[in-house]
């Protein structure tokens, strides 16, 4: 499981209302996991024998009062959706599946929600007032490219 | 065709069986609950209530079959080629891990015949001459996929029994014993289970089917490298389970219960990259009780003291810098308690 892709919303929810409604917008199962929290899954769209998915909690990512320097797009972000996939470990395979959850999410939910792989990439954002941006290859979720995703840093 | 191949052979055409029924089970559910309107709408309750309870059976059925598939899945994904000449421990306790699998699927199988046997009944019962049909036919969809699942099986225990008599294949004459289809669970899957290896403990990184990544295999390598004597497996993680699964069991002696550890690579050489790693292998681990988690910075030149300044207070110890995996000064290893 040490691979994993997030989104980040920002609902106004619990993270167990917002998991039932990404469970009922996406299609998903609502999975109660040993350790207490709770998640959705549902089967890979590019192999069924497979499941996408993860759990929704608070936002333990990033900092609600980072020092100069060490911001990051998702510091305002309340919740997360950690997402992985079952089986063996395919990092293609997990990106083509969160982003379709990320498509689904901004066109149904119209929650707050950033697209990004923590302490590695940031992959896309959505908020009402600004749409959606798509960003380029590369781009760090951190201080470094913050010209980019400061629109999108505190829904 | 070698043994391994007639097993995952024989897996799938299961499997391609076990679809099959699944498929026919829910054309008759689907026929079963027009047979109820129907018979509602002409006041026929009898032959309503008949109904509902085939659905009954059948979904009951369904749930069995689709657990079934699951675990000749599982199966066949612990048959993976082997990457790497693998000893007969490695091999046999692969194997164990093959037969317990499609153990269960049988039981599964076995399950949902039951369910199909009790649908049939209702269904002749209630002169529901094509619902009987369509139930049939799952029946012996069924009973194809049950034959090749008894043939996969069967071949996998003699594969498992001919692996533990190779008896030497290790470095330096291994003559330990292997495991066997009756050993316990943390031998059979020694990434996955907790408890002492005892006579099966031998040093290194132990992953003949490839299931680490690269980047965690360099991990694992650089681990093995300097703590020569630990023993490093990686976790098998079942498709048909959406688990929390970190990625490896580590352990240092034949008596070590061994530590789950998760492993990560960093990406960015930022200080909040350290402490997002940090974070992230930490919640993998604590999900499991506790564990290790090591974050390799190489690759992005991250110092011991990048490390430091993004791991929080509560996490640092005195042996989580200076443990005995701690070697050079651009990789780390960081725990979050012990």
């Amino acid at each position: 499981m040490s691979e994993q892709e997030h989104i980040f919303l920002r609902s106004g929810l619990p993270p167990e209302e917002t998991a039932r409604k990404l469970a009922e917008a996406l299609g998903a199962s609502i999975i109660r996991h040993d350790d207490g929290e709770i998640g959705i899954h549902r089967p890979a769209a590019a192999d069924p024998l497979r499941s996408i998915g993860g759990v929704v909690i608070e936002n333990e990512y990033g900092d609600d009062d980072p020092v100069a320097g060490e911001e990051s797009v998702y510091d305002g972000y309340d919740l997360v959706l950690e997402l992985w996939l079952s089986g063996r470990t395919d990092e293609e395979l997990l990106h083509a599946e969160s982003r379709r959850f990320f498509d689904e999410i901004v066109a149904q939910l119209h929650w707050p929600a950033v697209h990004a792989k923590v302490g590695a990439a940031l992959y896309s954002a959505w908020s009402s007032s600004r749409g959606r941006t798509d960003f380029p290859p590369g781009t760090s979720p951190y201080a470094e490219t913050r010209a980019l995703w400061e629109p999108y840093a505190h829904p | 065709m070698s043994g391994t191949d007639g097993i995952r052979s024989d897996a799938e055409a299961a499997h391609r069986s076990l679809e099959d029924a699944a498929e026919r089970v829910g054309r008759a559910v689907a026929e079963a609950a027009e047979l109820e309107l129907s018979a509602a709408a002409h006041g026929w309750t009898g032959v309503a209530q008949a109904m509902s309870s085939e659905q009954e059976a059948l979904a009951a059925a369904a749930g069995s079959l689709g657990e079934a598939q699951a675990a000749v899945t599982a199966g066949i994904s612990a048959l993976t080629p082997v990457g790497e000449e693998p000893s007969s421990d490695e091999v046999a306790a692969r194997l164990a891990g093959v037969v317990a699998r499609l153990d269960a699927a049988l039981d599964a199988a076995g399950r949902a015949a039951e369910g199909l046997g009790t649908a049939l009944e209702l269904a002749a019962e209630s002169d529901a001459e094509s619902l009987a049909w369509l139930v049939d036919d799952a029946a012996d969809s069924l009973g194809t996929a049950r034959e090749a699942l008894e043939t996969a099986a069967t071949a996998a225990a003699a594969e498992q029994s001919a692996a533990g008599a190779w008896g030497t294949t290790g470095v330096g004459g291994d003559t330990r014993p292997s495991p066997s289809t009756t050993a316990p669970a943390h031998i059979a899957q020694p990434g996955n289970v907790r408890g002492p290896l005892g006579e099966h403990f031998r040093p290194g990184v132990h992953d003949p089917e490839g299931h680490f990544t690269e980047k965690e295999r360099a991990i694992a390598d650089w681990l093995s490298a300097r703590e020569p004597g630990a023993s490093i497996h990686p976790r098998i993680r079942d498709p048909a389970k959406h688990e929390k699964s970190p990625d490896a069991m580590i352990r240092s002696n034949p008596d070590d219960l061994g530590v789950i550890t998760e492993f990560k690579t960093m990406d960015r050489p930022t200080i909040g990259a350290v402490k997002d790693n940090l974070k992230l292998g930490t919640r993998q681990v604590v999900a499991h009780g506790n564990g290790h988690v090591v974050v390799d910075g190489r690759t992005v030149g991250v110092t011991q003291t990048d490390a430091r300044l993004g791991m929080p207070a509560s996490s640092v110890s005195d042996d989580t810098m200076a443990g005995p995996y701690l070697g050079g000064s651009r990789s780390f290893w960081a725990t979050d308690r012990h």
